[in-house]
């Protein structure tokens, strides 16, 4: 075999340069090719059928299998889900946010998609956390940093991923406040300040009395956004540093009208400026000034305040969004949300979007028929794929995608935007809801099997893992 | 509008279309017919001159249709075909659930108004100068004409024998031009590998070498998909049994799976007519599928089937279809994965590989599993089948496998599978889904050509597993 090996190497060399290869040919092949009028081609057909079938390639190092794809804390879907998802997939052509929003959906339900159906890249920090075994696989066979996702401590603090370090941290503040806290003083310093205002942000979460230390430390920080995120959250706690001054000065930009004799609501509200100078000036003060210092500037008290807020002036309304958002505790940002709903809804996605799940679950229907659909996907992000049918049904949106496929049929047009709001409400809805506006949009004038309501049958088809309680998979999917 | 006779001949685009509807309308040529009464759906699956059906489908309702025949008339013969018996005989099309394809149909499709569509000129479309009668009229035969007949037979033979002379000629033409490209250095070759293997690419088109000139224009696309230090010796494979093909077909010109390889296929009809032709009836696998645009403008749709039959003479089969490029992207009758009872009639070869299916029909029920490799045995014995395979037919460039438990592995920038007794190593001809590399491979359905795996399809601790051979 070795002399054959040799003979087609030397015949291959010889062939190359294109001299005669007879005399480098093994001495049977030259003895089969002799009488033949063309003895090049014999040994050409001779070569190129042993090295098809004599020799088999080698690997010119050791091979070692590739590492196994573990194994994820949900079921895979079942293949009637698999088809649909793969269905879906190709006749939406989602971009990779709003694929990571369907297997949010998804995982909601108790299911993960199967690794051939989607496999996360090793740099997709967006994706639900229960994919991250396959995300560290995926970076691991990549020939990667190992990533050690499971255990944020002071030892794996810098080998962590910026995002993934920020879920972890996140994590870790909810379930140990203390030991979050004692990381970031630990090795926070030093982070660039974009990540380290991350971090810092992230104590808005079970901020208690036993962060005031850190906080008021923060004070002296070199980023000035890390500065006033400190500032933000010890104003949340009534250790607000404010400058009297400048709450005094931003109460002169506004006027309390108060009830007579205990008769009728005291309000607060912007007054009316007179130059643009003083509108920008009053902008500046909303972001330094806190909430309570603010109140007391004005003589109202905090609730008072926030209740009797007049949303007559746009820019007004969302400055004091922001003061709120930066320096007021949860009941006060929800208390203004309530507000909101019938003077301001645009603001309401980030008011809801800084409460704590529980909280936001209990203002979602109060607010999702106003909300805009985009913000109310965002909002309800923590829990996709379960707002119920009366809830849906109530959305002002449903109304008006109805309204808006029955002008269509009549004019036999389709409104540029209506795929993406019925894969928008496909994300948000709940099975039965699902089904539900299925059938408003068919008798709309929509074909049952309309690629726009795609995301819609899959919701439908998809019923939850009965593996998996709702509370085992709902996390913080930013 | 119910459908009717009257629409029927409505919607006809001419009186031809409706004579060549009747001769589609016989029950045996349809692989499948299904309706759904509630949506007002109708479909079936025609056997037309490939080995992929065509698939059929009308809404009953509208009169909407769609067909993935290349016909360019509108409504084709098909749908036509297919109206006509539903109106006939509606009892003869089974209540079954609405097909994915169809469902992909009507997602895609614009609602339409009731009546039969306009024609280009606006005008509705009317029965003048169509009539079902008499395309269900049969043609008039006219008595035979022995001297005629004897003629044409006279001549057909003349024109088998300059056709083989012609066939012979290239064989030769293309042999001298191996031996030339031998003379003049191989790595000039590999240089303006393009420009010359189209050349005498076109030369055995031009001398009736159809198949051989095909093969020879695809050899160039088969070797730079190669890394360069490969190339070389893939050239030297491809022209060696380029060699091999032309002497056997010059030895014996009258062998059909010669004359296959060099010239053009039998069509269907003399192949279910040849006794020849072994058939073979039984569960079958879709295991993968490789769709390929070639540079004479036509797209090759490979479909590879596996028996499922324990024992099975000829355990993997391959239907293989062309069309024009011009025709867009066509679906496939087949899905992987897909499992149906069917007859298949082989093309008479020593080692049987590609088919025709004669029958085809739906199974319900779990999915049979594949007929494992022996564990016992040298792992050598995985490849025995392309052996086999090389034995029959040395100018085959390749042949599917069934490989044991195995595992992808990455060396440099090139994946292997390898035997997970880790012993065997083969390379991959393609990067894998980089999700199927981290699998267990219970066992493997793959393409070999002596130097590159193609993996089709493999059963895996997550399930089957499709791939892009």
């Amino acid at each position: 075999m070795r002399e054959i090996e040799a003979g087609i190497a030397a015949m291959r060399g010889r062939w190359l340069m294109g001299a005669g290869a007879f005399d480098a040919a093994p001495a049977d092949w030259r003895a089969a090719a002799e009488g033949d009028g063309e003895p090049e081609l014999v040994l050409l057909a001779l070569a190129a059928q042993a090295g098809r079938t004599a020799f088999l390639p080698a690997p010119d190092g050791t091979l070692s299998p590739i590492e196994s794809l573990p194994d994820l804390d949900l079921p895979v879907l079942g293949e009637r889900d698999r088809a649909a998802f793969r269905s879906l997939m190709a006749l939406v052509k989602p971009s990779s946010e709003d694929t990571n929003r369907v297997l949010a959906m998804i995982a909601a339900r108790g299911w993960v998609v199967h690794p051939l159906d989607h496999m996360p890249e090793d740099t997709d920090e967006a994706i639900p956390p229960v994919y991250a075994p396959w995300v560290a696989w995926a970076a691991r066979t990549a020939g990667k940093a190992e990533v050690a996702t499971e255990v944020l401590d002071e030892e794996s603090f810098d080998l962590i991923p910026h995002a993934a370090r920020r879920r972890a941290f996140a994590a870790l503040r909810t379930e140990d406040p203390a030991a979050a806290r004692g990381l970031l003083e630990a090795r926070g310093a030093s982070l660039p300040a974009e990540q380290r205002l991350a971090l810092v942000t992230t104590l808005s979460k079970g901020l208690s009395e036993e962060d005031v230390p850190f906080l008021e430390r923060l004070a002296s920080d070199r980023s000035g956004k890390v500065r006033l995120m400190a500032a933000g959250l010890l104003a949340r706690l009534d250790r607000a540093a404010d400058d009297g001054a400048l709450a005094q000065e931003l109460a002169v930009f506004h006027s309390v009208k108060r009830g007579v004799l205990g008769i009728g609501k005291t309000t607060v509200g912007p007054s009316t400026l007179k130059t643009d100078a003083q509108r920008r000036r009053r902008e500046e003060l909303y972001g330094v000034v806190s909430l309570s210092a603010f109140a007391a500037a004005l003589s109202v008290e905090r609730q008072t305040l926030i209740e009797g807020w007049r949303f007559a002036d746009s820019r007004a309304t969302a400055g004091m969004v922001e003061l709120i958002l930066r320096t007021g505790r949860d009941a006060d940002v929800t208390g203004f949300a309530r507000g909101a709903i019938a003077e301001a809804p645009t603001h309401l996605a980030r008011l809801i979007a800084r409460l704590p799940f529980e909280a936001r679950d209990r203002l979602i229907p109060l607010m999702a028929p106003v909300m805009h659909l985009a913000a109310l996907v965002e909002v309800v992000s923590h829990r996709p794929g379960t707002l119920g049918r009366a809830d849906c049904a109530r959305l002002a949106i449903v109304t008006s995608l109805a309204d808006r496929i029955r002008v269509g049929e009549r004019k036999g047009e389709r409104w540029y935007g209506l795929n993406s709001a019925l894969f928008d409400l496909a994300l948000i809805a709940d099975a039965a809801a699902a089904e539900n506006l299925i059938e408003t949009f068919v008798t709309a004038g929509l074909a049952r099997m309309d690629p726009g309501l795609a995301a819609l049958r899959f919701n439908a088809g998809l019923a939850r893992s009965p593996a998996c309680s709702q509370t085992d998979i709902v996390g913080d999917l930013r | 509008m119910p459908l009717s006779h009257d629409t029927i001949t409505a919607l006809a685009p001419d009186q031809a279309s409706l004579k060549a509807a009747h001769g589609q309308m016989k029950p045996r040529k349809w692989l499948l017919r299904g309706t759904r009464a509630a949506d007002d759906l109708v479909w079936g699956e025609v056997q037309g001159s490939g080995a992929n059906p065509y698939r059929t489908v009308f809404n009953s309702a509208d009169h909407g249709y769609k067909c993935t025949c290349p016909s360019r008339k509108f409504p084709c013969k098909h749908v036509l075909a297919l109206m006509w018996m539903h109106v006939d005989d509606p009892g003869a099309f089974a209540e079954a659930e609405i097909p994915d394809w169809v469902n992909d149909w009507r997602s895609r499709r614009r609602k339409t108004g009731t009546a039969p569509a306009a024609s280009g000129d606006g005008a509705a479309p009317t029965t003048a100068g169509k009539s079902l009668t008499a395309a269900s009229m049969p043609e008039v035969e006219k008595a035979p004409d022995p001297k005629a007949a004897a003629r044409a037979r006279a001549a057909a033979e003349k024109r088998a024998a300059a056709t083989e002379a012609a066939l012979i000629a290239a064989a030769k033409d293309l042999e001298a031009w191996i031996a030339d490209q031998l003379r003049t250095g191989l790595s000039g070759l590999l240089d303006e590998l393009d420009q010359r293997c189209r050349a005498i690419a076109a030369r055995m088109v031009d001398g009736k070498a159809q198949a051989l000139g095909g093969r020879i224009d695809e050899m160039p696309a088969r070797i730079a998909a190669l890394p360069g230090e490969f190339r070389a010796d893939a050239l030297i494979a491809e022209l060696g049994k380029l060699v091999i093909l032309c002497r056997a077909f010059r030895a014996t010109p009258a062998d059909p799976e010669l004359r296959r390889a060099v010239a053009t296929a039998e069509t269907r009809e003399a192949l279910l007519e040849s006794g020849d032709a072994p058939r073979a009836s039984g569960r079958w696998e879709v295991v993968g599928e490789r769709v390929t645009t070639r540079r004479d403008g036509l797209v090759a749709q490979e479909t590879w089937l596996q028996s499922l039959d324990a024992g099975a003479e000829n355990p993997f089969a391959l239907l293989l279809d062309f069309f024009p490029v011009a025709l867009g992207k066509r679906g496939s009758a087949f899905t992987p994965g897909e499992q149906f009872e069917a007859t298949l009639v082989f093309y008479p070869a020593a080692h049987p590989l590609r088919a025709q299916p004669v029958e085809r029909r739906a199974v319900e029920g779990a999915p049979l599993p594949w007929v494992l490799p022996p564990v016992e045995g040298p792992e050598g014995e995985m490849l025995d089948s392309y052996l086999a395979a090389q034995d029959a037919a040395p100018w085959s460039i390749e042949a599917p496998v069934m490989l044991p438990a195995g595992r992808l592995c990455q060396l440099g920038g090139r994946y292997w599978w390898r035997a997970e007794t880790g012993g065997q190593a083969l390379p991959l001809r393609a990067p894998p889904p980089r999700a199927a590399t981290g699998l267990a491979l219970e066992c493997s359905v793959a393409l070999w050509d002596g130097e590159r795996l193609g993996l089709l399809a493999a059963r895996s601790s997550w399930g089957r597993v499709s791939f892009d051979a």
